[in-house]
């Protein structure tokens, strides 16, 4: 599982350039003490006559020395995401680490945007046939993937709910992927998010909104799987094998 | 390269299935949590036109602004400000690269960003804002945060120093 979570804010301009990361990076280094070369994307502009393409912002990222952790900060979002996700309580320790980092040495206006997203992906047994999840998916989550037969393998099919929470808004994007060829997985991508503002700070309001959107995402997966196999996953006593190697990732 | 963007799902924007679709029949999906940066071009037309105005110090007034910064983590905006000797709505717009620090203020700051280093060697840094705030008898009984306002940020630094002198002696 994949586990991302983001806070966006007004732009903060001294982001735009190396030197005003300097100070976040300080305060972060013990933890994160990588700072991989900026990631940046190209705007592309199209006029009558012409093709340009622009710089843009650069993404900052800070990693722990296992890589396993990455700090992204750029002139209107931090993110903190990871691909080792062991639960909400040790993921919001280290959010809250950066939150108060640059809270000190950044100080963002209040948030515009606060979103936590989790990305699970389910293996087919089968690599081709998508109805080898039957048994690992609910079939309302299937869809058409459950269907007997078409005249075609189908190599890929994607849908979207949204649900409201208050001010709050749950999407869900979910469906089969094909990651490489003869591979098959069924994606549960939940992102949870509010536009409401809140102060960009390590205090119990943000982290507090981001463990429910965490409780949000985690029971609607619970619910979207079969419960035999999601009892197969269950918690198990330290290096016992699960019952499949395939389980979500 | 972050997420589904790493398994090439989704594309940045509308994802596949709503930008392959000439019809449309949704409206556009709302913005992701990503790792990608989306500033507006009047964001990056400001920030060109406000560097394009500043000196080829600026670079490391503004670090050093930062590694202050993250040294007074612990300590209280306000009293960060007063250290600083600047009002804490100024100190926030040069934080935010809003306004150029003056040569006179950075010259200041790196003896301040002197003093807490010497000071941090020997104390926790959350340990700062009570020491800025203790009074003590080499600075005739004022506390730093008392005596840098007053200007004699050189008998506090001295003081500094002789806390690591006295740590390896």
């Amino acid at each position: 599982m994949t586990v991302l979570t983001q806070v966006r804010f007004p732009p903060v301009l001294s982001l735009l350039s190396q030197a005003g990361v300097t100070g976040f990076q300080a305060a972060l280094r013990h933890d994160y003490p990588t700072l991989l070369p900026p990631e940046r994307t190209a705007n592309v502009a199209l006029t009558d006559t012409a093709v340009g393409v622009e710089a843009s912002a650069p993404v900052w990222r800070l990693t722990t020395e296992q890589r396993d952790w990455t700090v992204g900060l750029a002139v209107d979002f931090v993110s903190l995401e990871t691909k080792a996700y062991a639960g909400i309580d040790k993921f919001l320790a280290r959010l809250a680490a950066v939150l108060k980092a640059l809270r000190a040495t950044v100080r963002p206006a209040d948030s515009l945007r606060i979103g936590l997203r989790k990305v699970n992906a389910i293996r087919s047994p089968d690599s081709v046939d998508t109805r080898s999840l039957i048994g690992r998916v609910r079939e309302e989550m299937l869809g058409v993937l459950a269907v007997e037969r078409f005249p075609a393998p189908i190599l890929g099919a994607f849908s979207q709910l949204v649900f409201e929470d208050g001010l709050n808004r749950l999407v869900i994007r979910y469906g089969a992927n094909t990651p490489a060829e003869g591979e098959l997985e069924f994606i549960i991508d939940s992102d949870y998010f509010t536009d409401q503002p809140y102060t960009v700070d390590a205090d119990d309001s943000m982290l507090g909104l981001l463990r429910h959107f965490s409780e949000g995402t985690t029971s609607f997966f619970h619910w979207a799987l079969e419960d035999a196999y999601k009892n197969s996953l269950g918690p198990r006593p330290r290096g016992e094998q699960r019952a499949s190697d395939d389980a979500p990732r | 390269m972050t997420l589904l963007d790493d398994r090439g799902v989704f594309d940045a924007g509308t994802g596949p299935m709503l930008g392959d679709n000439p019809v449309r029949p949704f409206d556009a999906l709302p913005q992701r949590s990503s790792a990608r940066a989306a500033p507006d071009a009047d964001t990056l037309e400001r920030a060109r036109r406000l560097h394009s105005q500043w000196g080829i110090e600026s670079p490391q007034k503004v670090a050093l602004l930062g590694i202050l910064l993250a040294r007074l983590a612990e300590v209280p905006f306000e009293d960060a400000a007063e250290l600083l000797d600047v009002r804490p709505a100024r100190l926030e717009k040069l934080m935010h690269g809003e306004e150029q620090i003056p040569s006179r203020i950075a010259k200041r700051w790196m003896v301040i960003a002197e003093a807490l280093e010497d000071l941090q060697a020997v104390l926790k840094p959350r340990a700062t804002a009570r020491w800025l705030r203790t009074s003590i008898p080499a600075l005739e009984g004022r506390t730093p945060l008392d005596s840098i306002k007053r200007g004699r940020l050189a008998e506090v630094r001295a003081l500094t120093a002789s806390y690591c002198d006295e740590a390896f002696s």
